[in-house]
Parts: C-alpha cells; sequence; structure tokens
C-alpha cells in the first residue's frame, strides 16, 4: 500500500508527535513496509537516562538524620523527580528520530499502563528506563522486568506480602490491570498469586531479591493449576492465557486506533500477538501496515493527551520555553504529568482529558506563547507539593518561526495555507475559517498556523 | 429585589440564547430546560486536603489515653472550646462553636471506609469516586449525580468548583462540572478572536458531528462559552455586604454567598482548603488552618441567613482521612484513617454529635476504626437533600443517616 500524504500524517501523528513537513513530502509516496522501516529499527536499547547516578540513601539511613536533614533531603529528591521529568518530556520534544519517538510514545503509553509513583527518583528512574527499554520489545520481558522493579513491588506494597500475613495488592493489580482485566480470573486465583509473590522485594542498592524466609513454599491453585509456584511461574501462567493478549491488544488498539473497538480487527490482531509471543514491535507494525488503520473513521478521531497536545505543539511549532518549571506546571494544569499518574490504574484518557478548565487551558497555551503573550502567575498557581524554589514569575516561551516557515519554503504562495491547515488539522476546516492570503507570506503564515491552534479540532489526532 | 432578580434572569435568557459561538440546538435547549432542573437546594463541599488531624479537632479531653499517645501534642482541657463534659474544639475553631451553640452543625465521628488507605491521592480518589478501597471508578459521585439528573442535555455550571482542576468528584460519564479560578477570567478567555470567528461559521451552520470526539470537543466549548456568560452574569447581580475574614477561602464562601443569592442554577459547589498534612509541628499550624476554616464559614452562614437562604443550603465538610493516633517524634502526625465529617445546615435533626467518637482503647495497628461509611452520608444527602437516587449513583445501596 502506497500512503499519500494524508495517511503519512495519519500514522507518525499516532506514532512519532508528528512529523517535519519536509520529512513528509520525501515519504510521500512511499509503501507502508518502506515507511515503517522508518520508523521501527531493531536497536539495541541504550538510550538510559542517566541523571540520577547513585541510589538514594537507604532507609535505615534515614532513620539516622535529623528532622531538618529528612526535610532537605525529600526537597532534594522531590526536585531530582521533577528533573528527571522535565528530561524525559524535552528529550521527546528535542528528538529527532523516529524510531526513538516511536519508542518513547509506546513508553509513554506502558507508563500508563503500568502504572507507578515513586518518590525516590533513583528507584524512579530505574523503572522508567525498563518501560522504555521494552517499550518496542518483547511484552513478556517488559511484564517480567517491571514486576520486579523495586518502585513497583513498593507500590503495591509487595514489601509488605509475607508468608504469614499476604498482602494482595501486587496480584490483583497484576492481573486486573497489567494482563488480564477483570472477569478473566477468580478472587481465590488473587490468593494464590499473592502466596506466590511472597518474598519478593528489594535490597537497599535498589535491586530485586527473593527473601526465601518470606516465600510461601506451599502448593497453589492457579487458574486450573496446581503446583508449588512462585512469582515467575505466576507470570509465565498469566501469559499462557489468551485473555492476556487479547486484554493488551485491546488497550493498545483503543490507544492507538480508535475508542470503538472493531471486534474482528481485534481477534485478529490478539491472535496474532499470541502466536508471536507477544512482540510488541510485530503487534504495532500489523497495526500500522494495515488498511483499515487509515480508513476516514480512523483518523483524526483521538483526543490528545496533554502530553501528546504539549509535545506535539512544540515540535511542530519549534517552541522552547524559557524555565524548567514551565514543563512541569503545565502538565499538571492538562492533567497529565508524567510519574505522577492518578493511580495505579493510569490515566482514563479520552474524553476524561477534557472539561472547561483544560479544555479553554489548551486553547489558550498556544495563544500566549504565540501572540508571545504571558499568561501570568495568578493564573498558573503551582499545584500543592509541586512548587519549585526561587520564584516562577511566568511562562515565557521562545519560537522560533523562521524554521517552521522554512519548512515550507517551497510552498507557492496561493498553497501555503492549504498546505498548513491540512497539516496541522487532521479534519475539513470551516470554510471561510483563515483569512484571505494577505499578501505578506510570513504575516498569512504565522496568522494561520495561529488561528489553526484555536480551532477545537486541534485537539484530535 | 424579588421581582428585579427575576427581571433579570428573563432578560439574561436572551442573552444567552444570544451567545457567541453557541450552536443552534444548544440554543434551542437553553430555555427549554432552564427553570425545570434546579430542586432549589445547594450543597456546598469543604474539603480539607491534606488529611485533617480529626482528633486534634474535635478532642476527647477527658480521655487519658489521648494525652498518653499524643504528649506534646495533647492539647489541654482549659485551651480547648467544651461543647460538653468530654469533647471540645479546637482552639481555632470559635467560629464553629459559634454554629454548634446554635444547633447548626452536627459532628459526624469515625467516618471512614474499610480497607483505608493512606496515600493523599489515593485515599482523595476513593472520597471522591464513592468507590470500595480495591475499585478504580473513572468518574465521581456528584458528576454521577448530575449525569442521572441531565438525560438529554445538561450544563456543566450546575456545579462549579473554586480551583484551576476539577476534582474527580465532579466529573461524570456524560457531564462534567465546571473548574473555575475566576469567572471574569475565565468569561474572557471565551471571547478571543478565534472562538468569535468560529461563531461566525457556525452561526451559518447547523452542525453535528460523525466524528464523536470531534462532536463533544464542539460541544464542551459552546457549553463553556455559554456557561461563562451565565456564571459572569450572575456574579454581578448581588454584592454582599457582608465582613468576610480576609483570606482567600472566605473570598470563595463570599463568592458563593453571592452566586446563590443572584437565583443561580448551581447546585453544587466545591471549594478545598489545603495545607492540613502536618507531619511537622502540627499545633501552630492546624490551629491556624482551622481558624480560617470556622471563621470564614461563621461569616458565610451568617451571610446566608441574612438572606434567607440558608434553609436551603447544606454544607458538608471532609478530609481524605483522619491522623494517627499517635504522635510522631516531629510534634506532628503521620496519615491516618477514620475522621470527623461536619454537617452545617439550619434544620439539622441531630445537631450537635451525632454519634460518639472511635475508641482509642481498640485500634487497628495505631489508627482509629471507622464506625460510619462516608458513603452512608452521600446516600443521605442524595436521597434527602438533592432527592435523588442514592443506590443507582452509588452503585449499592447504603443506608441513610438520621442528620437531616
Amino acid at each position: 500500500m502506497k500512503l499519500n500524504k494524508n495517511q503519512l500524517l495519519h500514522l507518525f501523528n499516532r506514532t512519532s508527535y508528528g512529523i517535519p513537513f519536509g520529512d513528509l513530502k520525501t515519504m510521500e509516496g512511499n509503501s507502508t513496509g518502506e515507511v515503517i522501516k522508518k520508523l521501527i529499527k531493531e536497536d539495541h536499547f541504550n538510550a538510559y537516562f542517566n541523571i540520577i547516578p547513585t541510589p538514594e540513601i537507604s532507609p535505615q539511613e534515614i532513620k539516622m538524620l535529623s528532622e531538618v536533614e529528612k526535610k532537605m533531603l525529600n526537597e532534594m529528591a522531590m526536585d531530582k523527580l521533577q528533573k528527571l521529568n522535565v528530561h524525559w518530556v524535552k528529550y521527546m520534544i528535542s528528538e529527532k528520530s523516529f524510531p526513538n519517538l516511536f519508542r518513547e510514545k509506546m513508553a509513554v503509553f506502558w507508563h500508563g499502563h503500568f502504572a507507578c509513583r515513586e518518590r525516590n527518583p533513583y528507584l524512579a528512574q530505574k523503572y522508567l528506563n525498563t518501560i522504555r527499554k521494552h517499550a518496542l520489545g518483547n511484552f513478556k520481558d517488559l511484564l517480567f522486568e517491571v514486576s520486579k522493579e523495586p518502585a513497583m513491588l513498593k507500590f503495591l506494597n509487595n514489601q509488605q506480602n509475607k508468608k504469614q500475613s499476604p498482602n494482595e495488592n501486587f496480584a490483583r493489580e497484576v492481573m486486573e490491570l497489567f494482563t488480564l482485566g477483570r472477569g478473566n480470573y477468580s478472587e481465590e486465583d488473587i490468593k494464590n498469586a499473592a502466596r506466590a509473590f511472597t518474598g519478593w522485594g528489594f535490597n537497599k542498592n535498589g535491586e530485586f531479591v527473593i527473601r526465601k524466609k518470606q516465600h510461601d513454599e506451599s502448593q497453589k491453585n492457579f487458574l486450573g493449576q496446581k503446583g508449588n509456584f512462585n512469582g515467575d511461574d505466576i507470570l509465565e501462567i498469566i501469559l499462557k492465557q489468551k485473555e492476556t493478549a487479547n486484554f493488551i491488544s485491546r488497550k493498545v488498539y483503543q490507544h492507538f486506533v480508535s475508542e470503538h473497538v472493531d471486534e474482528n480487527h481485534l481477534k485478529e490482531l490478539s491472535d496474532y500477538f499470541y502466536e508471536s509471543h507477544y512482540d510488541i514491535a510485530l503487534l504495532m507494525e500489523k497495526i500500522l501496515k494495515s488498511e483499515w488503520f487509515y480508513e476516514e473513521r480512523n483518523k483524526g478521531n483521538l483526543i490528545k493527551s496533554p502530553i501528546d497536545f504539549l509535545v506535539q505543539f512544540m515540535k511542530t511549532y519549534h517552541v522552547e520555553f524559557d524555565s524548567e518549571e514551565s514543563y512541569l506546571i503545565l502538565q499538571k494544569m492538562l492533567g497529565q504529568t508524567l510519574l505522577y499518574p492518578p493511580n495505579v490504574a493510569g490515566w482514563p484518557g479520552g474524553k476524561t482529558w477534557i472539561d472547561s478548565s483544560t479544555l479553554m487551558l489548551r486553547l489558550r497555551i498556544p495563544e500566549v506563547i504565540l501572540s508571545s503573550g504571558e499568561l501570568k502567575e495568578e493564573e498558573f498557581k503551582f499545584p500543592q507539593g509541586m512548587k519549585p524554589k526561587g520564584k516562577f514569575k511566568k511562562l515565557a516561551a521562545q519560537v522560533d518561526w523562521d524554521a517552521f516557515l522554512q519548512e515550507f519554503e517551497e510552498v507557492k504562495d496561493k498553497d501555503l495555507q492549504n498546505e498548513i491547515s491540512e497539516y496541522l488539522i487532521p479534519n475539513a476546516l470551516p470554510k471561510g475559517f483563515l483569512p484571505e492570503y494577505s499578501g505578506d507570506r510570513n504575516k498569512t503564515f504565522k496568522a494561520s498556523a495561529f488561528l489553526l491552534t484555536q480551532l477545537p479540532d486541534f485537539q484530535l489526532c | 429585589m424579588k421581582k428585579s432578580r427575576r427581571k433579570f434572569i428573563k432578560t439574561s435568557l436572551v442573552s444567552v440564547s444570544g451567545t457567541y459561538l453557541v450552536p443552534q440546538f444548544i440554543n434551542t435547549l437553553n430555555a427549554a430546560d432552564l427553570s425545570s432542573i434546579t430542586s432549589g437546594k445547594k450543597l456546598v463541599i469543604i474539603q480539607l486536603a491534606g488529611g485533617n488531624d480529626g482528633l486534634n479537632t474535635v478532642v476527647p479531653f477527658r480521655n487519658d489515653r489521648y494525652y498518653q499517645l499524643r504528649p506534646t501534642l495533647g492539647i489541654g482541657k482549659t485551651d480547648l472550646l467544651n461543647l460538653n463534659d468530654e469533647l471540645g474544639l479546637n482552639p481555632g475553631l470559635g467560629g464553629l462553636r459559634k454554629l454548634y451553640d446554635q444547633g447548626y452543625l452536627s459532628i459526624v465521628n469515625g467516618v471512614g471506609y474499610p480497607n483505608p488507605d493512606r496515600s493523599h491521592f489515593r485515599s482523595m480518589d476513593i472520597w471522591h469516586s464513592a468507590s470500595d478501597a480495591n475499585d478504580y471508578l473513572q468518574t465521581g459521585w456528584l458528576g454521577r449525580y448530575l449525569d442521572s439528573k441531565c438525560t438529554a442535555n445538561c450544563k456543566a455550571h450546575l456545579a462549579i468548583e473554586f480551583d484551576e482542576q476539577l476534582s474527580l468528584a465532579l466529573k461524570g460519564e456524560n457531564i462534567k462540572g465546571m473548574a473555575i479560578k475566576d469567572i471574569n477570567l475565565l468569561y474572557k478567555s471565551t471571547k478571543g478572536p478565534a472562538i468569535r470567528k468560529l461563531n461566525d461559521y457556525y452561526k451559518k451552520n447547523h452542525y453535528h458531528f460523525v466524528n464523536e470526539n470531534k462532536d463533544f470537543l464542539y460541544k464542551t466549548l459552546a457549553e463553556t462559552c455559554s456557561s461563562a456568560e451565565y456564571l459572569f452574569e450572575h456574579s454581578r447581580i448581588h454584592k454582599s455586604k457582608k465582613t468576610y475574614p480576609n483570606t482567600q477561602f472566605a473570598r470563595q464562601l463570599k463568592k458563593i454567598s453571592e452566586l446563590i443569592h443572584s437565583g443561580i442554577e448551581t447546585e453544587i459547589f466545591y471549594v478545598s482548603l489545603p495545607g492540613f498534612d502536618t507531619h511537622v509541628r502540627q499545633k501552630g499550624t492546624q490551629e491556624k488552618l482551622l481558624k480560617v476554616y470556622g471563621d470564614a464559614l461563621l461569616a458565610f452562614v451568617e451571610d446566608l441567613k441574612f438572606n434567607g437562604n440558608f434553609k436551603d443550603t447544606l454544607i458538608l465538610t471532609f478530609s481524605e482521612f483522619g491522623r494517627r493516633v499517635k504522635e510522631n517524634a516531629s510534634s506532628g502526625t503521620d496519615h491516618g484513617t477514620a475522621n470527623n465529617v461536619f454537617v452545617v445546615g439550619e434544620n439539622l435533626k441531630k445537631p450537635g454529635l451525632f454519634n460518639s467518637l472511635p475508641d482509642l482503647n481498640h485500634l487497628d495497628k495505631g489508627d482509629l476504626i471507622f464506625n460510619t461509611d462516608f458513603r452512608n452520608i452521600y446516600a443521605t444527602l442524595l436521597d434527602k437533600w438533592l432527592e435523588n437516587d442514592s443506590k443507582k449513583i452509588l452503585g449499592k445501596g447504603f443506608s441513610n443517616l438520621n442528620f437531616i
């Protein structure tokens, strides 16, 4: 299948926060196979974030500290965590390589799937690197490694899951939210799985350990099987269930294709995913190569998440904020702060992103930035617990209009508005929405690029 | 007074239907359902965010166990505002005490839920969504109330929250309340040039989009513009003459009182007072915050009463959890479980102490054991005050309590 401009835009909007206009022109007419080769590369992952190089101080050592020292330590930790967040967001904004962007986009998806909040920045970074590493790898590796991440074990209370007093939280969420989905296991299965996970924990260096003394060695009954299962066995059994492939494929479909699942397409995907032994890249390739992915009903029908909105806007318009705090504040106000998911179920997404205030904010952010205005502090009060040191004055940003304009260099004056609106808005434009060509190319371009952000359609992808 | 108010509403109706941008289908419905939908009853929810220490809010000063577990934080009998022979209010709560004396306050003790969660976020979620501790709901209890009321078309401003972000509590499946920091600013932001341009277009064209999310976005925008205009106009009708304390919290309550008196159709008002996460040096911090709360609340009630609106207004105060019974090593308290809830209204069935405090000698790993599920309180409000069906909204039946 040969891809036209519109189809290419759709593909890259969904997978890599858009595509520069120039690349769009070059790839026009390429086949899906050729394009996907540029999007998915089997590279050895080495893009680990390493902005927090050493484990934080251990709980034992923390006990020795004075209250003042503890408070300082907390503040430093929060600072580092915020740095990590901003580092990730800025990485996605500045990164140019499609395979890397696709991986990060998948990583944000998995971050919502394996949602986890961790205050210790070293452990948060470790968790984040794990989901990034396997984002387009194998779901089995991803599941096994995330389940053994100290951040996750801590978040789901598995440090308290002991032979004498099992804590079911971890086992429950692994099945309900990470793999099988509701209705595909019983409360008894949870109890038995929890016993199999007893002893899973981590040491002060942030390494996974199995505490033998706390592990329940007795027999378990799990999903119809009997045995002296440990945690690994439970995960293996879960992956043998077709329901797991179905549950994950469905979630991927809803996130990347449409909220309305075509059950025939899903069945096809889910079987393929299962037979490929949970190869995520193959699953994505199958979707992106299918004809139905490019059907009109599947285009421009998803509401951008705050991260999609922010990253894609800043990439496309060549925007950079003056202060790091700006990245954090906007995430928080728009309702999605990376590393701070609302709970273990992640961000519900879709229509839940939008209410009166977030919609007005989404319309206002580009307006303020592009008209080189400033959002006043009283409108942008800091959320509790996220107030940075120093005084935050304003949300100031730089827009590199020249770079943006240059991408359109070869477009003729008379086609300029048409090209830019097709590039920025997935759906047909209200007639007469853009002003007549004024005779001044730069002015027309800027006015159009600005006005288009004000359309609710700009929130779709 | 009354006449001019009615007249205003009539004229504002005309201007609402002439609103910029608002597409046709919204316009036609605006006039139709405006009067029929409100019950006249107002519910104000105050959230003491961060986890207020209920045990130092309503203090059992006869209980030795209290002073044993709180050697530095325990408040002495002489400092308390005594309610009876056993209990006293935190010295910061002079305002609340006055409401108590007039029979306008009902204190429900030991409110919580099974398997309490000690994370702020999670526990707040549970209170907002009214879910079980191991359940994750994406809608809030008041959001579902809005859903149930508004089958075809409903307005976001039926529930408003004074904040920049909308709480889960006010998010329904089909309709969400509005988070507003400043009504004037919101109104101004709906008057931008591009939005006007859209209006010109849609005035000429009826629209309905096949693309569901696109339809949803345009509809939300139209509703926001229409609600912003509605709120803006109502916010200018009545200016309260009552003197309120000079705090942001009090200003928010004042605004609510003004809006209520303007004859607004908003039913639910949601405000939050943050800062109760007192792990360190709790005494001064909490007392100050409770004073902000109590003094503002007293002014609010007096204002409502003066204008004849108190009988139709009920005020509920809660916090996502109470705190541990035993104080920590930093003269503070850590996250706990059950807590007290305050109900303020003119015609309470059982003013004063609704029930007794949880037993301090019988704790669950150092935490209070709840005796009242918060959803019994919600159910009571939904059934008796908002005259709805709590079973539908909460997903299962919770018996009503006899406080209203």
